[in-house]
């Protein structure tokens, strides 16, 4: 316990306190808007640590304001910034003097942070994951999607246990670390590099376009796929990939791509021209 | 069990595996493939429920949440497709993409209650004047029920009102209407592919996209194979940008 400058005792921040911000920021995206985003999640989170930091009605109410400010970031990482700004707010309620960095940081750390997690986690991680669990799935088999569940929800709640008391200790030195190490285009990379070989992956075994075409050549029929097989297996589903690459490279949107999947679906199962 | 009762049940499920998209945890009981598996167990049907919602999974493998932006709800949309094709006898492979639209529907509710909510944000700014905490605890429990109600509404109403029109349409299906959802259904995960394409590539990294499609499509790889092969390359890729770095920093000397 320390005393502050207008002579009010503060208390510390226990690990206690963490624990219940743990909880409560599992919550992080239930009140999700589009004016301020996960602000409202953001101030739930923080709930515990305003109570034990700011007795003064004033100084609580400056609190709650400050974390109504808009906040948006991928949901884990709610975690490790949350543990920066706790470590910032209990400085503040001792000093006083670092109100306005408080938002700064935040701001600072959730453009990166989302990055980190946009590639890594919902660009790589999931979509492999989840595409182990439902090859699992599709053979019938009932160890997909518990493969799935598990092995994300270990990381899961790992990541956002440990990353919390990471970030409390780090502090505002994450901040400059993240500028010296380049560590989002690393980790941008990296991902990407993983998640293009499971993408090329997916490619070939789970896009389902065949060909019905056969050719008569003299009394023998030739079936189209066939040969298209002998030359390349999944020619069919490359090229109708990257069509859609192209498409959405010129600003198409995916719906309307929805719409003209149905309608070439339409048109070339009527000719049996896919099947 | 009557009608009433069984859309009880299935609202109630997709209730809350919806409420894992944006209520609580990301735990996600809210993918496809789990989704659907859960309303084939709830439903005495695991067999279907696995494989429509792990075809609805590979659809929406590559669609992801960044930003601002809604994706399609294939939450609701694998709750309803699998209970319907379990309950009205629907095959599974036209249950597949018969989901999206559900899931564009239910995108569009998602939309109306992150526009709600806005209204949440000026009551806690209210409660804020007044330092009262408690009131923004009882804000943030709200919109979290609200993303419950999201799966439970369209689910009860699509059961409700859906199994028997279903039922009726399934008895007159002419067999293009199958063969034509067969095709759209294979060719829809390509568009997510695609999608996760154009967020990740440049040109410098195609050749990691080509060396994947060719250990699957040539060399039969399965996924989990590649995708060590893709976790070494990564680390790989990752020291080169940091000899690179330092090869800088020593020009830069």
């Amino acid at each position: 316990m320390t005393i502050n400058n207008s002579g009010a005792t503060v208390q510390k921040v226990t690990k206690d306190d963490l624990k219940k911000v743990f909880w409560r920021s599992l919550f992080d995206m239930a009140s999700i808007n589009y004016e301020r985003f996960q602000a409202l999640g953001f101030l739930f989170s923080m709930t515990p640590i305003i109570k034990k930091l700011y007795s003064d009605d004033e100084q609580r109410q400056r609190a709650m304001k400050r974390h109504l400010e808009m906040y948006n970031s991928h949901p884990w990482m709610m975690n490790p910034i949350l543990g920066v700004t706790i470590a910032l707010e209990e400085q503040n309620a001792k000093t006083g003097s670092v109100e306005e960095t408080i938002n700064n940081v935040k701001v600072g750390l959730m453009g990166p942070f989302a990055g980190i997690g946009d590639s890594l986690i919902w660009g790589t991680l999931r979509p492999l994951l989840a595409g182990i669990g439902a090859a699992f799935a599709l053979q019938g088999s009932i160890l997909g999607p518990i493969i799935f569940l598990l092995a994300w929800n270990i990381i899961n709640f790992s990541f956002r246990w440990y990353s919390l008391p990471y970030g409390y200790n780090a502090g505002i030195r994450i901040l400059k670390d993240i500028k010296e190490t380049n560590i989002v285009q690393k980790i941008a990379e990296g991902s990407s590099v993983l998640g293009l070989m499971v993408l090329g992956v997916l490619v070939a075994q789970w896009v389902n376009v065949k060909t019905g075409l056969a050719l008569t050549v003299g009394d023998k029929v030739l079936k189209v796929q066939e040969m298209l097989d002998g030359i390349m297996p999944s020619m069919l589903p490359l090229i109708t990939t990257f069509v859609l690459v192209w498409f959405l490279r010129k600003g198409v949107t995916p719906n309307k791509l929805i719409i003209g999947i149905f309608v070439v679906a339409l048109v070339l199962s009527l000719f049996k021209i896919l099947i | 069990m009557s009608l009433i009762g069984t859309a009880l049940l299935v609202a109630l499920v997709a209730g809350i595996l919806e409420w894992d998209i944006y209520g609580w945890g990301h735990t996600m009981i809210s993918r496809p493939l789990v989704a659907g598996t859960v309303m084939g167990l709830v439903l005495g049907d695991v067999k279907t429920g696995l494989f429509i919602g792990a075809s609805i999974e590979m659809i929406y493998l590559g669609v992801i949440p960044v930003g601002a932006a809604i994706p399609p709800d294939a939450t609701s949309a694998t709750a309803i497709a699998t209970a319907l094709a379990i309950l009205s006898g629907l095959d599974s492979k036209v249950a597949v993409p018969l989901a999206i639209p559900v899931a564009m529907v239910a995108q569009m509710l998602q939309m109306l209650i992150w526009t709600i909510n806005s209204g949440l944000m000026h009551k806690a700014d209210q409660y804020a004047v007044k330092g009262d905490l408690k009131g923004t605890d009882r804000l943030q429990y709200l919109g979290s029920f609200l993303f419950f109600l999201q799966g439970f509404v369209p689910a009860f109403l699509a059961i409700f009102f859906g199994v028997d029109a279903v039922k009726a349409m399934v008895e007159r299906m002419p067999h293009w209407i199958t063969n034509w959802l067969t095709v759209a259904g294979g060719m829809l995960p390509a568009l997510g592919f695609a999608m996760l394409y154009v967020m990740m590539s440049n040109k410098k990294l195609l050749p990691y996209f080509v060396l994947g499609f060719t250990l699957a499509a040539f060399f039969k790889g399965s996924l989990l194979g590649v995708a060590l092969i893709g976790l070494a390359l990564a680390f790989i890729h990752i020291n080169m940008l940091n000899e690179k770095s330092k090869v800088k920093e020593f020009e830069e000397i």
